[in-house]
């Protein structure tokens, strides 16, 4: 009866207390080990965001139509291109366009407005939102071939993200040297919405 | 043969095994009681041992944790920044060289032609998702229109070779999937033979995918390189 008496009362719940002590320690442990490894890498990741926040910084900066009057910038930099190369711009004007479907966040489910989701409801895995769409400029030109050449090949060459989404050139038989040309140029410019986590983002803990 | 007559009556009858049930019982008893207390200081030492290196492996904790969490924080930081620069890439491997297309262009073209018109259109489209979560990747599908004169009696061989010259534009990896002849018609009012010719090329779309893999990768590949480059 003794026996029994101090297994139950003395015993098991000291086991049970030594089980979770070591459960504990373990994950002590594990959290310990996980932390080691990462402060390891420690200088590397400072490095990679540091880097990463240059890239960032310079793209967006640098070669992408700011969020404040944009069409100045371009037209700054297309005129700059014009004029070395030769060609003449008689146009240049911005393609108002809404946001394209496949850029948009995802719609929300009813009842979700929210936030809150009810308990037990699972989340369902939601569109990974875009954070680029186009903004796109058109010009009107009239230049030579080799002329047109040059000046979209200075452009590519000075801006890694500038497409050229449409071109036309249409000769004309009463200057055979100098052809009309539409050209619609794009580049990605950051959503209104991913400002603000970007600048997060940008930002040393 | 022994004979053995016991004349005892049962319930007084002695144990003849090498061990009395009593004594076994107690034995069990005892080894039992042992067996527990045993157990019992163990759990106690290990009880204390374990306490101590938790004590030791919490105040370890305290001491990295604020450094834990800046790495940690600069991880996720890296992580996002380097998300904005895939969709970036995502965009910049399907950029192609224009003017390395209009000079290639001029290569393929025989003597004999003249083009008057050139439309180019590598525009973004995006098939219609089948739901709100439904991730949609965006493409880029190249679209050539082109407009010229042919001069001399066999039209249709010259506005053949422009195709051929097309068709091979891009090479080794074909810049267009198709190069249809829309058109060919003899000009009436030229005398020396003229033909005008209408064709459209149009390309496979480019996926402008966002690579996520990368987003763990310790060394990114660098972000000014295109992708893929026109002719």
């Amino acid at each position: 009866m003794g026996v029994v008496l101090l297994y139950l009362y003395v015993g098991r719940p000291l086991w049970k207390r030594e089980r979770g002590l070591r459960a504990e320690r373990r994950d002590l442990d594990a959290r310990i080990e996980q932390a080691e490894q990462l402060l390891r890498l420690e200088g590397a990741l400072r490095a990679e965001w540091e880097k990463h926040r240059t890239d960032v910084a310079k793209l967006i900066q640098h070669h992408s139509p700011p969020a404040a009057n944009p069409l100045l910038w371009t037209s700054e930099f297309v005129y700059r291109h014009a004029r070395a190369a030769g060609v003449n711009v008689d146009g240049l004007s911005e393609i108002k366009a809404e946001i394209p479907a496949w850029a948009k966040p995802p719609e929300k489910r009813q009842g979700s407005e929210g936030g809150e989701e009810t308990a037990g409801a699972r989340k369902p895995a939601s569109r990974p939102a875009r954070r680029f769409v186009p903004y796109a400029v058109q010009l009107s030109l009239s230049c030579g071939y080799h002329e047109l050449k040059r000046f979209l090949a200075a452009m590519q060459a000075e801006n890694p993200i500038v497409f050229v989404s449409q071109l036309s050139i249409v000769g004309r038989d009463s200057a055979p040297e100098q052809h009309l040309v539409r050209l619609t140029l794009e580049w990605p410019r950051l959503q209104e919405n991913m400002r603000r986590p970007l600048e997060q983002a940008l930002t040393a803990p | 043969m022994i004979i053995r007559i016991d004349l005892l009556d049962p319930s007084e009858r002695r144990y003849l095994g090498p061990v009395s049930v009593r004594f076994a019982t107690r034995t069990i008893a005892l080894t039992a009681i042992a067996l527990l207390l045993l157990g019992i200081s163990g759990a106690i030492f290990n009880g204390i041992e374990c306490r101590r290196a938790l004590e030791r492996g919490r105040a370890r904790w305290k001491e990295m944790e604020p450094r834990y969490e800046i790495a940690l924080r600069f991880q996720r930081l890296s992580r996002d920044l380097r998300r904005y620069l895939d969709e970036i890439e995502g965009w910049t491997a399907v950029r192609l060289s224009v003017p390395g297309m209009l000079d290639e262009l001029q290569r393929v073209v025989p003597p004999e032609i003249q083009l008057t018109r050139l439309e180019v259109r590598d525009e973004i489209s995006a098939p219609r998702p089948k739901s709100a979560e439904e991730a949609v990747t965006p493409y880029r599908l190249l679209r050539w229109r082109l407009g010229g004169r042919v001069v001399g009696p066999r039209s249709e061989e010259t506005v053949g070779q422009l195709i051929i010259g097309l068709r091979e534009m891009g090479a080794p990896e074909a810049l267009f999937r198709s190069v249809t002849l829309l058109t060919i018609q003899a000009d009436p009012l030229s005398s020396i033979g003229i033909s005008t010719f209408e064709i459209d090329a149009m390309g496979a779309p480019r996926m402008m995918a966002e690579e996520r893999g990368k987003a763990d990768a310790p060394a990114p590949p660098p972000l000014t390189q295109e992708g893929r480059r026109g002719p």
